[in-house]
């Protein structure tokens, strides 16, 4: 068997007489230079592969396999430790580029991974918040009323928008209608996720956060049903809402807490929420179906890649299904606290301003 | 596994030599590379997937200590196979579904289902050949990896050859096959009345953890399940058929959705429905058929979803939490059946199926149980729809089935 430097000094010395040059890895026909060695466009492929998917590959035999293109079944271990060998670089390796989906040489619309966008556009959000609900510096949380908690959720309509609309560029290019059925199933469900992450990030049990900085006092409902009714007495009300709130508790922050859920995977689940709602209308459906799976793959190959970057997880379709399997009961939650909001409507009890009620609730 | 054209390359003073020949481990022949796990040649390789392809048992008429060597004539097969074993052939490398050997027949004791559900009424055509893959058993050889998985496949048979006796009408013979037609709802209500003990015994069949629950959480668990499970088996039935325009029931019987009328018109009905009430209740529910299809029917058919997966599923579905009157012993005996069933499925998604990101296809599934989510609370909107207008009101025992007050 000729030796690693033996084969080198050959290729070394082929390449200075020009065209056509072999792949150093598998003697094949090289494709040019990649990641610093010249290499055929399967070798290039098989190493991109092995770095962005931090592979390990185990040799069945003593690690001294032979590697040539004619060989049947290529061993993986010694295909990689010779691509190292004959100088590729895995710092080389673009990490962003593809995802793990195969290259079709189309130019994609897309700068940066969806994952990527949703980030900033969220920290984008955070920041407009503290103007947009006046929030002073250092300002310390206290407990709201109901009628202070209105306001802030009609201030989170639009905020929440500008959001959307910077976190998808598609969503901003679709039709005014179509945006605010997609709007109208994003709203609520968004509300609870985010509200129940933060409990949980916070370790608080018996308080509901608000994007305002305050919150909703549960162990004293008191301060948060605090208008008079000429039917029902405070007493009553809390009676009959505090159920609401503790139901959101049990449905999303304890499964939140129990996976640990990190910031990207919420913002996965909340991208999700939003592509995958069910449209009534057809022409609805239409413009926004093609997109949605698009983007629902991207994300989940996004979440797959900041799985193998944090390299924490060793199986991570077990930890991906653990997150993923939070959206029913996400879904549920949101059912419910709708109703909630539909019986307060036709109770007049602390019910909702009519456009507001209108965008908490979902169209399907 | 990545396998290259084995095309011959044109000798070049730059190439090395051609490889050195390695010898076949169970012959001792010229090698062919590795197979299934071991240094084989290409007629040790045929031979052993042909053996697990077509389930062979051999006998050695000797003493099970035969000589395997190439130049012994009609090598003793028994002994042949144990060597592929011996040597480190795994069964599971086998790929069942190709055409190399040629196209096989579906194996009898995987054609329950099948039978069940091969045609459904004259309109639909019957089963391709492709789908029957979806419903095709694994070689026992995954059984210590999947265990809870093959064990739902095993109880999921027994529940069908149930569902042959207690779905029967009276004085229809056991062992003439069942002609599927188009049901009214009175009949699809009585049937899924009759389905509640079935499911129950499935669900005790595959669950040890089930068994051991206190009785409280065993119905809180069950009545969560049995309306989503419904929906979505109708749905994987519908699929497996081919079907995206009728709702398969477990009986193999259907509901015409693009004929509701024959769903709400019922001959001797003591008070029968008028055709302008007919019209209205098809107008009013066909949305809910709808949804059904698009958001369940059509996805399953997409991604071509099978029976393993569609036993993922369930048990997502099943052991649900954040439920009322759940305990939190029981939230935590679900995430770990559940977290034991994923690992399954990825195995599964790895080795069986062979997908090179099992991760996608996790993603995949998983996002359909919100879709399903959204038509099963759509269904039980209907039925209290229903149940208000009582024009056509159900039993008041599928009435509280479907909105899980039952037991």
């Amino acid at each position: 068997m000729p030796s690693p430097t033996h084969l080198l000094n050959n290729f070394e010395s082929s390449s200075s007489q020009g065209p056509p040059s072999y792949c150093l890895i598998c003697c094949e026909v090289a494709d040019g230079h990649h990641f610093g060695a010249a290499a055929c466009r399967a070798c290039a492929a098989f190493f991109r592969r092995t770095v962005q998917l931090n592979k390990v590959h185990d040799c069945p035999k003593n690690g001294q396999c032979f590697i040539l293109s004619n060989v049947r079944n290529m061993c993986r271990a010694c295909r990689y430790e010779k691509c190292l060998e004959v100088g590729m670089q895995r710092s080389s390796v673009q990490q962003k580029r593809d995802q793990l989906g195969r290259r079709d040489g189309l130019p994609t619309n897309r700068e940066e991974p969806v994952l990527d966008t949703m980030r900033r556009a969220y920290e984008k959000l955070l920041v407009v918040r503290k103007k947009v609900h006046n929030r002073q510096e250092n300002q310390l949380p206290r407990a709201i009323s109901f009628n202070e908690l209105q306001v802030v959720y009609q201030n989170e309509m639009t905020v929440i928008y500008q959001f959307l609309c910077e976190a998808f560029p598609e969503y901003s290019e679709l039709l005014p209608d179509t945006k605010r059925s997609l709007f109208k199933n994003f709203f609520l469900p968004f509300t609870l996720l985010e509200s129940s992450y933060y409990g949980y990030l916070t370790k608080q049990e018996n308080v509901m956060l608000i994007p305002s900085g305050d919150y909703v006092d549960l162990a004293h409902l008191e301060s948060y049903f605090n208008n008079n009714h000429h039917t029902f007495s405070q007493k009553d009300t809390i009676s009959m809402f505090a159920q609401q709130f503790r139901m959101l508790h049990t449905s999303i922050t304890v499964p939140l807490s129990a996976e640990n859920v990190d910031v990207n995977e919420f913002l996965a689940l909340a991208a999700i929420i939003l592509w995958e709602s069910d449209l009534e209308v057809e022409a609805d459906r239409k413009n926004v179906q093609e997109e949605a799976v698009k983007i629902k793959s991207a994300i989940i190959k996004d979440l797959l890649f900041h799985y193998q970057s944090i390299n924490v997880y060793a199986d991570v379709a077990m930890r991906l299904g653990a997150v993923l399997s939070i959206l029913p009961s996400i879904q549920r939650a949101s059912h419910r606290f709708h109703e909630y909001m539909e019986i307060k409507n036709l109770l007049n009890l602390y019910a909702l301003p009519k456009n507001l009620y209108d965008m908490f609730s979902p169209t399907s | 596994m990545e396998p290259l054209d084995n095309t011959s390359l044109e000798e070049s003073q730059f190439r090395p030599e051609k490889k050195e020949k390695s010898t076949c481990s169970i012959c001792r022949e010229d090698g062919d590379g590795y197979h299934f796990g071991a240094e084989a040649c290409r007629a040790c390789a045929a031979f052993f997937r042909r053996s697990v392809s077509l389930d062979k048992t051999y006998l050695c008429r000797g003493n099970n200590d035969c000589e395997i060597t190439a130049n012994i004539r009609c090598m003793c097969r028994s002994c042949r196979f144990a060597k592929c074993l011996e040597v480190g052939m795994n069964p599971a490398g086998v790929q069942q579904r190709r055409d190399t050997i040629g196209k096989r027949e579906i194996k009898p004791d995987s054609t329950d289902l099948m039978q069940l559900l091969g045609s459904v009424g004259d309109g639909y055509p019957p089963t391709t050949s492709a789908q029957s893959a979806l419903v095709e058993d694994l070689h026992p050889s995954f059984n210590d990896r999947m265990p809870i998985l093959m064990k739902m496949r095993v109880n999921y048979r027994k529940m069908d050859n149930a569902r042959l006796v207690i779905h029967r009408k009276d004085g229809q013979s056991l062992f003439k096959e069942k002609t599927p037609k188009a049901v009214n709802y009175k009949e699809a209500c009585a049937q899924s009345i009759r389905e509640v003990s079935l499911v129950a015994d499935w669900v005790a069949w595959c669950f040890d953890d089930f068994v051991t629950l206190p009785m409280d959480q065993k119905k809180v668990l069950f009545r969560n399940f049995y309306t989503p499970f419904s929906v979505l088996e109708g749905a994987f039935l519908c699929h497996i058929n081919d079907t995206s325009n009728a709702l398969i029931l477990p009986s193999g019987d259907y509901i015409d959705t693009n004929n509701l009328k024959s769903f709400f018109n019922i001959p001797d009905e003591e008070q029968p429905m008028t055709d302008d009430e007919i019209e209205k209740f098809c107008r009013m529910f066909k949305p809910s058929f709808e949804l059904n299809r698009r958001g369940l029917v059509l996805p399953m058919m997409a991604e071509k979803i099978d029976v393993f997966e569609f036993f993922a599923l369930c048990t997502f579905v099943f052991w649900d939490f954040g439920l009322d009157e759940q305990t939190d012993d029981c939230m935590m005996i679900g995430k770990s059946v559940k977290d034991r069933v994923m690992k399954e499925l990825a195995f599964y998604l790895r080795c069986a199926k062979r997908l090179e990101e099992p991760s996608l296809r996790v993603a995949s599934l998983l996002t359909l149980l919100p879709a399903l989510q959204r038509c099963v609370r759509r269904f039980q909107e209907d039925i209290e729809i229903t149940n208000v207008f009582n024009v056509y009101a159900p039993p008041k025992d599928f009435y509280d089935l479907v909105n899980g007050k039952f037991c």
